[in-house]
């Protein structure tokens, strides 16, 4: 909840590529996030809801497959940086996308409950976009 | 410099206040420390060394190099940087006492390398391994204090075991940070625009203050805001977000903040705007007269947080009025009190 709700995903954000449709997501938390902290990915391309484990994910200029993020926690993913989220679903320069994403990123240093489990914040997206052309 | 009289609190900005600011296309670190000199906002400047820094925790010394210097060309006097104890880092786990000691150590050492004279933990940092970092301290002669945020109060246990802590190792080095979310007297009007975004009705954001403005230990409020927020048509994720009004805005009375010297060793002036010179939702003056009357000369770092739920207001203008509000309160408190 807040004015960085609607920056996670931006108008600029799709990639048409050869591999499928790239988004740029941006954190809606204040600070540097390790890469563990990405922590629920439920994304939605064109109504096809996308299983996490066929995403990856490049942040620091490093791909990594969604489900390797939990071991990363020596990488962070920087403030005003984006993270590219690798989607295999066929795009075309041009072409629009409807794009639902809950982004659950977990705070590491905010401990909830009698267990102190990370508190996990979220940020819901709804748009409908145009993919760009990857630049060669 | 808009300094206090000698003998006062001194007053300054945390980049946290401009975290909107910084995201916007052109900014980056130095221009952001060079407009808080440049508007007269110093001349203490803290950061969030893991917002503000890129490649924190490990910083090279090209990097170490680059941020001293702008800091250095600005004028600004460091202040406090604040740094993280990420337990929670691997799902599944906390990191163990001796990755957390790690975690937090090479963070105070790179403050030290930063040329910071306190580094900011927040309360997740345990007496045990804050009392194995003071030899560190002491050593980089770098400052650890404890941040109190809402909902945190005096009277909440971890607090009573920090002040015991502190009490026994009898140390300058080790302390606490007071930041006036824990003291609050109303929940601030600027919540109203990020309730609008996020649907949920004028109607609950009215009700949710109404509870919260009751007398009463907050926390035993919850049951109450849940039940009558479903009742009036609230989601899930709506209840969760006015909850976190309740997290977010403590009411501890600002008086008690006494209670947390000699060992103060920073502190958060915690603001959600100005309106006509006076702050609607922290009592500033009482909070100006605690401050002096312990004899508190550090830093009161300007935090503005209403970015957290609106876009509408200049941070470099809110500091500006929040500091000539401090200025005026802390010069005008008796002489006797200094």
């Amino acid at each position: 909840m807040g004015p960085l709700d609607d920056q996670v995903v931006r108008a600029d954000s799709l990639t048409a590529t050869p591999d499928g449709l790239d988004i740029a997501i941006y954190s809606h938390w204040y600070r540097a996030l390790p890469l563990p902290s990405l922590a629920r990915v439920e994304l939605t391309v064109d109504g096809q809801r996308i299983d996490p484990d066929v995403l990856s994910v490049t942040v620091n200029g490093s791909r990594h497959p969604f489900g390797a993020l939990a071991e990363a926690g020596d990488e962070y993913w920087f403030t005003t940086d984006p993270a590219v989220l690798h989607v295999p679903v066929e795009s075309a320069p041009g072409r629009e996308h409807r794009v639902q994403l809950l982004l659950g990123l977990s705070i590491p240093y905010i401990l909830t409950g009698p267990d102190r489990v990370p508190l996990v914040a979220p940020s819901a997206t709804d748009k409908t976009l145009t993919a760009a052309g990857a630049s060669s | 410099m808009t300094d206090t009289a000698p003998g006062l609190p001194r007053l300054g900005t945390t980049l946290f206040s401009l975290s909107l600011e910084q995201r916007k296309p052109g900014r980056d670190f130095a221009s952001l420390v060079n407009e808080v000199a440049a508007r007269d906002l110093g001349p203490g400047l803290e950061m969030v060394a893991f917002q503000s820094l890129r490649g924190w925790p490990r910083l090279s010394d090209a990097a170490v190099r680059e941020v001293r210097g702008v800091v250095e060309a600005s004028g600004l006097t460091p202040s406090c940087l604040a740094i993280n104890n990420d337990l929670g880092l691997y799902p599944g786990r906390l990191l163990t006492d001796d990755e957390s000691y790690e975690y937090v150590a090479v963070q105070v050492r790179g403050a030290a390398a930063l040329g910071f004279p306190v580094t900011r933990v927040g309360v997740e940092t345990s007496p045990v391994i804050l009392e194995r970092l003071l030899p560190l301290a002491e050593e980089l002669g770098v400052k650890i204090g404890v941040e109190i945020h809402a909902p945190l109060t005096i009277e909440a246990p971890p607090v009573a075991a920090l002040k015991e802590l502190f009490t026994r190792l009898d140390t300058p080095w080790l302390g606490f940070i007071p930041d006036m979310s824990s003291s609050m007297r109303a929940i601030p009007d600027a919540v109203d625009d990020a309730h609008r975004a996020a649907g949920i009705s004028p109607e609950l954001t009215t009700l949710t203050k109404a509870l919260w403005a009751e007398d009463g230990p907050t926390m035993a409020k919850f049951p109450e805001l849940e039940r009558r927020a479903a009742e009036a048509g609230a989601t899930p994720p709506q209840v969760g977000n006015l909850k976190m009004l309740f997290t977010m805005h403590g009411k501890m009375a600002p008086e008690r903040w006494a209670d947390f010297f000699p060992h103060v060793v920073h502190v958060h002036g915690k603001f959600y705007g100005i309106v006509d010179g006076q702050d609607p939702s922290i009592d500033w003056p009482a909070v100006a007269r605690v401050l002096v009357e312990q004899g508190y000369t550090g830093f009161i770092s300007s935090e503005y947080e209403a970015h957290a739920y609106s876009d509408r207001y200049d941070p470099f203008d809110q500091i500006r009025a929040q500091h000539d509000m401090l200025k005026g309160l802390l010069e005008s408190q008796p002489v006797g009190a200094r």
